[in-house]
């Protein structure tokens, strides 16, 4: 018993570290929908900067010590945070699932590679007396250095607790409490909350998502920065990947809170702490089966995440809301779009066949190994929307696979391909069986979940890998009949000929019936089954097929270098491998085999500095500024011609001049006078790689898409001067380049792009008193859906404007519009006058416009007193309101969400009346409300319009609001077909709203 | 109109390649051309995080030694009964020599890679973060062999190329195919735990011979061009008949305690190196073992809640415990050990490492009173082979560390190995010299004990020390000693 509480104690306390990640990882993906697989790159770059500062420093104190802990923790993360929130997550806010998840493991990749990096530079090349981290088995604490271990006699056993563990029992406690507190009962937590509960209405309310975010982020990455400083000394490391292991158990533990539930997923880590302790000391019947133990946490996840499947409603794939690819090259002729592809495959041809020497083939059949494996990405993700963080499992199953037969067997090189494969087909299929309950976010993690636990359990299964040991299994290169692979050159023209035929069948499998059975699920499960395609069976196709072309390229990239062990393809590897190919282009085979190509020559190209000893300095110093000044020249003549700053390229140009002149001045780190650099190129390979995942992650077609895309806006640049020159007009309504790429000039405060038609609508109320809200000729659309097509309409103060129209009419749409849900396309929305188009919904709310959307715009998570507090902070108003409305008194403590439809609709406009707003916008309110309560609610707009606020109430029954609207507007397919007084309002009119569309339509 | 990143990366690419197959012509005369060898800092400040991957050395962690194989009267090469090479008469060469169930004999073309008429080029490999200086131990002992005229027909060696391949087995891999086909270099002096079969399979397909510290199985039988300084030391893992290299640690302990009489308890760690160690030492301590337990290796996560592993200390309180798991979990289970009040000798295998114990505060007091095993000699300044060492530092001016003293070794034997193929040096001449006709290393007093091919092709010389950290310091506990046969 004794022994039980003490491994109680000691695993919660280890358990805590896991929960302060989980708490962070819970409250960031609530608040922002991204799940940060980064944090254990932060915790790792937080502890190494704090190991740093005590020893270069010197520091010995506690009082420095602490200095240093409040410097990390207080300070630099964060920092970093916000610097994360800006550059990476802001812009992801709107990106789908799979974009997310990949931009994250693009810092997973990024970070610690650069923390590397820049602790080399530290210790060999510039003197910043950084330490070197070699034998760094003990990092100094925060409280004690040395640590100091104490003895509590507890009556029948003895309970030891080191300095390092209070440490992270007292941070713990005050992480808990304060996280509580803020959450609970600052301003800043409510907003949170809110925002987590309805970000669309959180913002009409006020409250600034971009701010919450930056919060979420700054905090989140404070606590995996806390995690890092206190549980380094705990878990005795300082090395990357192991935080990485840290963070996915976290992640476990984020899981079994729901990924909702910040105080469960803190009782998760404490508990997945205690379990492992316990499972490690009780569960001796494991004790034969090696990595049970370290297992046990990627069990819970998965175990949870199917769990947590059950209650999800929603089901579908990840990218259901990606759009198809768009096509760039629509102007230009067949040949000219093929033609790179046609000279890139001939460049290999001819690389392979010619050119490359001993060395650069081995490099080319990896590279095309890779290219087969990676494929099968473009297969799962691209096509599928699922994404795996499997596939280097598949390649480790199907390799070893083969092996083992070739050597117990004795069969020839064919069959135990086959067989490897399928085997590798069938842990496809499991992997895969989650899927059918999860997509998105708690599939990724499935994924990795299953991957891990092979690697760790299966394949380290000494029968399977080959008795203990690394020794692994032999994989000769293959003879098929009369043809002998085995030279490197005859193994690259097989590769070749294998990958070109593989892209042939992705291709044709993406255009086939199967390839749109494939879409058709991943963009709507319920539809696709109700089109009379098997949901299940597609799924599992997919990843099997894929899971048989990942073992595929694998079988053959194992047959290059001769070998099979259970690092051949390790899962962290596999996350180094999904960033490149994020970065190239996730939907075409040709851009997975351009990943793989880069994946395997980099570590060459950077390590080696480019090894060519009959380039003379000047030679280098020349290639150094062309690159350069393309790196520039990108810069400004992208800004020339309309098109964003594109760090990637811009970026990667530049790291090569900037290597061509280390290479000449010796500059770390391609010391050209020493040695080849492998590891070095692996940092900055990987920092590259992950930045550029980063950027690119919401753009499903990677750097050859955004390219292609820049490449049209120049196109288009120049047909338009072309056209000018010559006196044409020219429309560019054709051009399919989206927003974020062609950055469309945004419509300023004060500008108008059409100041004629703005002046005209404007005639009509000219005078000292501007309509407190007004529309200008306002255009808006969903993607490429016109919703409103040009609306005039203005809403005095101390008035009520009712707009009418049937369903599907733009009513809501107009609402979005005025309250900055959504951006108007063409026009502009004025506030007494001003411009305030390009404003969001927040910033309209702080200036006085407030929407009441339809359906109530309450926050159904939060209680009525917390509703109240978001608009009315000050606890007097409170009591004014509740005085006004018992009922809202009377359930202060209850969630709103539990309320009737009528308290509900009276809690959206109750505390508006405490500081009435300037323009109050109400969508449909009265919708599904009994008589009784409509007249309630009418009697509170009149008392809005009494003091003075501008109403627009929008309905689709008018009978109601026409008895106290001063003026009526109808709307029709997106126009406004009348706006009068009420009292010019007649029957007929009232019908044709309703009844004549068909007569617009048809115009 | 500015060309797409595509067209740049392709060009880029046809540059690359262009230009490395014009390298690749020139390298073939630019011996000479090579660059000076880096002068790396002192080990301690090769900062490199620890990487990922295995822990390098728990594969190692069964140390040397095996008497059994002569306890089991497996036919030692000092009496060849299994050559069946005819006895050597002058102008008479064998063509071919048995050891064991593996035969030796010349079936390729000779080849002169990176060896010319004044120079032998050679070339390294490691994992900086757990063998920072590695290239240090080299210079020092290139630099005596190139002052002493070690090799003969008065030939210089040269280190032409050194890769730290960062954990990663595929840098490791591309490193050893770039050293060979890039570089040229006759010989490779490499220690990682990620020197896989591929690499290793690699480097014996290609007659490529490679030395360092002989844990991972590329150093051992059936490869013929890998030799451990210590010989093969993972043949025990995949079952090479007598290669069982902890009795000379059993022996140790015996001398120590001054009795058999002992009772010891043993953590290893879960994975390969640790299971196989667990059932070596059901076997070898049986009825000696009052427990035997796995723990996580750091890989895994590490040993996140080390109060079990201190309770079951505690509890059985054993005469010794043996730590035969990864670097961390030694260190954390000493560190926690030693703060429970346990007051028996905690020994491991790894923590040997010059410079460690004053490294920080925590380190020192984690390590204060432990002893470590080693396979590399202690630097124990009172034997000729050591002063030599020092010697050999000084001139380079570099500091003896762990991952600098490997390279010291590794340099050791490959100059010995390839001094014996005489003046007409290519790789048949050496394959002839060190596999049939059979090869000794001469050391002096204080260094590694003798080490002889092809007999440790397959099993390991049974020597090992002792050291304890006295104030921050290493003293030696137990000097370094071969049991078994000295003559071997």
């Amino acid at each position: 018993m004794g022994e039980f509480i003490q491994l109680l104690v000691s695993g919660a306390i280890a358990g805590s570290i896991y929960s302060l990640i989980a708490a962070g990882l819970t409250l960031s993906y609530t608040s922002t929908g991204i799940f940060n697989l980064a944090y254990g790159g932060i915790a790792y770059t937080s502890a190494m900067l704090y190991f740093q500062l005590i020893n270069a420093l010197g520091i010995e104190s506690l009082g420095m010590r602490l200095l240093s802990f409040f410097l990390v923790v207080v300070v630099f993360c964060p920092l970093l945070g916000q610097l994360l929130n800006v550059a990476v997550f802001r812009p992801l806010a709107r990106a789908n699932d799979a974009a997310k998840v990949m931009a994250t493991i693009g810092i997973l990749v990024a970070l610690p590679a650069l923390t590397d990096l820049l602790v080399d530079l530290g210790t060999k090349t510039w003197d910043w007396g950084l330490q070197s981290t070699d034998y760094v088995f003990l990092t100094p604490g925060v409280w004690k250095v040395p640590s100091e271990t104490w003895t509590y006699d507890l009556g029948s056993f003895d309970l030891r607790i080191s300095s390092n563990q209070w440490a992270v029992l007292v941070v713990a406690v005050i992480v808990a409490v304060a996280l509580w507190a803020l959450m609970r009962h600052t301003r800043i937590g409510l907003q949170m909350r809110a925002v987590v509960d309805r970000p669309d209405l959180a913002g009409l309310r006020g409250v600034s998502e971009s701010f919450t975010s930056s919060a979420a982020w700054i905090i989140g990455t404070m606590l995996a920065g806390l995690a890092g400083v206190v549980g380094a000394p705990v878990f005795n490391s300082l090395e990357s990947n192991q935080y990485n292991v840290f963070m996915f158990i976290a992640t476990a533990a984020a899981v079994v809170g729901g990924l909702r539930s910040i105080p469960l997923a803190f009782a998760g880590g404490v508990a997945l702490g205690v379990v492992t302790s316990w499972v490690g000391r009780y569960a001796t019947f494991a004790q034969d089966i090696r990595g049970f133990e370290s297992s046990v946490p990627f069990v819970v996840l998965l175990v949870g995440l199917l769990f947590m499947a059950r209650e999800r409603t929603r089901r579908s794939g990840v990218v259901a809301d990606a759009p198809p690819a768009t096509d760039y090259t629509s102007d230009l002729p067949a040949w000219r779009v093929r033609l790179p592809w046609i000279l890139g495959a001939a460049f290999i041809v001819l690389q392979v066949f010619v050119f490359a020497d001993q060395f650069w083939l081995g490099l080319w059949v990896t590279g095309l190994a890779f290219g087969l494996v990676f494929m099968s990405w473009v297969l799962l993700t691209g096509l599928g929307g699922m994404v795996s963080l499997a596939q280097a499992a598949f390649v480790t199953m199907a390799a070893m696979t083969a092996g083992l037969i070739l050597d117990k067997t004795g069969l020839p090189f064919i069959p135990a391909l086959i067989v490897g494969v399928i085997v590798a087909g069938v842990l496809g299929v499991i992997v895969a069986l989650p899927a059918l309950r999860l997509g998105g976010l708690p599939l990724a993690l499935a994924t990795l979940a299953l991957a891990f636990m092979s690697e760790r359990v299966l394949f380290e299964w000494s029968w399977f890998k080959n008795g203990q040991g690394t020794k692994g299994w032999d994989i000769p290169r293959p003879k098929l009949g009369p043809f002998d692979f085995e030279d490197e050159k005859s193994l690259a023209v097989l590769l070749v000929i294998l990958v070109l035929a593989a892209a042939w069948l992705v291709r044709n499998l993406q255009r086939s019936v199967t390839g749109r059975a494939i879409i058709a699920v991943r963009n709507s499960e319920p539809a696709a089954a109700t089109s009379g395609h098997s949901i299940v069976r597609t799924k599992l196709a997919v990843f099997a097929l894929s899971a048989l072309l990942a073992g595929f390229g694998g079988v053959f990239f194992a047959t290059f270098i001769g070998n099979v062990t259970p690092f051949t393809a390790t899962t962290q590897a596999g996350l180094f491998w999904l960033a490149v190919v994020v970065l190239v282009g996730i939907r075409r085979p040709g851009a997975a085999v351009m990943a793989g190509i880069m994946v395997a020559a980099s570590g060459h190209t950077f390590g080696t500095g480019w090894h060519w000893e009959w380039m003379e300095s000047w030679h280098v110093v020349l290639v150094a500024s062309v690159f350069g000044a393309a790196a520039v020249a990108t810069a400004f003549r992208d800004r020339q011609v309309g098109l964003p700053f594109s760090p990637p390229i811009v970026g990667v140009l530049a790291v090569l001049a900037y290597i061509c002149l280390a290479r000449v001045y010796s500059w770390y780190p391609i010391d050209w006078d020493g040695f080849d650099q492998y590891d070095e190129a692996r940092n900055i390979t990987a920092f590259m790689f992950g930045i550029g995942a980063m950027q690119l992650a919401r753009e499903p077609d990677g750097i050859l898409a955004f390219t292609a895309a820049q490449n049209r806006v120049r196109r288009d640049a120049w047909r338009r001067r072309l056209a000018v020159w010559q006196g044409e007009v020219w429309t560019d309504d054709a051009s399919p380049v989206p927003e974020r790429i062609a950055a469309a000039p945004s419509v300023e405060p004060g500008k108008s792009d059409r100041p004629e038609a703005a002046e005209e609508a404007g005639d009509q109320y000219v005078g000292d008193h501007p309509p407190a809200l007004e529309l200008v000729n306002v255009r808006a659309s969903y993607g490429l859906v016109e919703a409103l097509h040009g609306i005039d309409l203005s809403v005095p103060r101390g008035e009520i404007t009712a707009l009418l129209g049937p369903n599907g009419a733009g009513k809501s749409t107009t609402c979005a519009v005025a309250s900055g849900l959504l951006t108007a396309t063409h026009g502009q929305i004025r506030l007494d006058g001003e411009n305030v188009t390009g404003l969001r919904s927040h910033r309209r709310a702080r200036r006085g416009v407030v929407l009441a959307p339809e359906a109530r715009g309450i926050f159904s998570g939060l209680t009525v007193r917390e509703n109240m507090q978001l608009w009315l902070p000050n606890p007097e108003d409170r009591e004014l309101c509740c005085e006004r409305f018992p009922i809202l008194g009377e359930r202060q403590n209850q969630l709103a969400g539990n309320l009737s439809g009528g308290e509900q609709q009276i809690l959206t406009l109750a505390p508006l009346l405490a500081h009435p707003p300037e323009v109050l916008i109400a969508d449909e309110p009265s919708l599904g409300l009994a008589p009784l309560i409509v007249n309630q609610i009418l009697e509170l707009f009149i008392e809005f319009k009494e003091r003075g606020v501008a109403l627009l109430l929008v309905e689709e029954k008018a009978r109601d609001v026409l008895e106290i609207a001063d003026s009526v507007a109808f709307i029709s397919l997106g126009h406004i077909t009348w706006h009068g007084p009420r009292s010019e309002v007649d029957h007929d009119q009232l019908d044709a709203a309703y009844l004549g569309e068909a007569t617009s339509a048809s115009d | 109109m500015k060309k797409s990143l595509l067209y740049k990366l392709l060009a880029l690419m046809a540059a690359l390649t262009l230009l490395a197959v014009a390298c690749g012509n020139d390298d073939d005369d630019d011996g000479a051309a090579a660059p000076a060898p880096e002068a790396t800092e002192a080990p301690m400040d090769d900062a490199e995080p620890m990487d990922d991957d295995e822990e390098p050395m728990d594969d190692e962690e069964p140390m040397d030694d095996e008497e059994a194989p002569m306890d089991d009267a497996e036919p030692m090469d000092d009496e060849e009964p299994m050559d069946d090479e005819e006895p050597m008469d002058d102008g008479e060469m064998a063509t071919s020599r048995t050891w064991g169930a593996y035969t030796y004999e010349i079936d390729f073309e000779p080849s002169t890679r990176g060896v010319t008429d004044d120079t032998v080029r050679l070339g390294a490999m490691t994992q900086d973060a757990l063998y920072g200086g590695f290239t240090d131990g080299i210079e020092a002992r290139l630099g005596r062999a190139n002052r002493d005229g070690e090799l003969p027909g008065g030939r210089s060696v040269e280190l032409v190329q050194y890769v730290d391949d960062g954990s990663d087995p595929q840098a490791n891999f591309e490193g050893a195919r770039s050293m060979v086909e890039n570089d040229e270099v006759f010989g490779i002096m490499v220690t990682s735990a990620v020197s896989l079969p591929q690499t290793t399979d690699y480097l014996d397909e290609n007659q490529v011979p490679f030395t360092g510290w002989g844990f991972m199985p590329g150093f051992c039988a059936p490869n013929d061009w890998g030799f451990g300084f210590n010989g093969c030391l993972s043949g025990f893992a995949f079952g090479v008949e007598g290669a069982d290299p902890l009795v000379s640690v059993q022996n140790i302990w015996y001398d120590f305690f001054g009795t058999e009489d002992i009772v010891v308890g043993i953590f290893n760690s879960d994975d390969d190196a640790g299971r196989a160690g667990h059932a070596l030492y059901e076997n070898l301590w049986a009825g000696k073992l009052a427990f035997n337990d796995f723990v996580p290796t750091q890989t895994a996560g590490g040993i996140t809640d080390p109060t079990r592993f201190v309770n079951t200390v505690l509890e059985h309180d054993p005469d010794l415990v043996i730590l035969s798991t990864d670097f961390a979990g030694a260190i954390t289970l000493k560190a926690t050990i030693a703060a429970s009040g346990y007051e028996g000798p905690v020994a491991d295998y790894l923590t040997y490492v010059p410079g460690l114990p004053g490294s920080s505060p925590d380190l020192g007091q984690a390590l204060e009173g432990g002893y470590a095993v080693t396979q590399v000699p202690p630097l124990d300044d009172s034997e000729p082979a050591i002063q030599q060492l020092l010697a050999d530092y000084e001139e380079v001016g570099a500091f003896p560390g762990f991952g600098s003293l490997v390279g010291y070794w590794s340099a050791d034997l490959l100059i010995q190995l390839i001094a014996a193929a005489g003046e007409d040096l290519n790789t048949a001449s050496f394959y002839q010299a060190v596999n049939i006709d059979g090869f000794e290393t001469t050391q002096q007093s204080g260094a590694l004990g003798p080490v002889k091919w092809p007999a440790d092709h397959v099993i390991a010389p049974d020597c090992t020390g002792m050291v304890q950290v006295v104030d921050a310091d290493y003293v030696v506990a137990y000097p370094f000693v071969c049991y078994g046969d000295p003559g071997r």
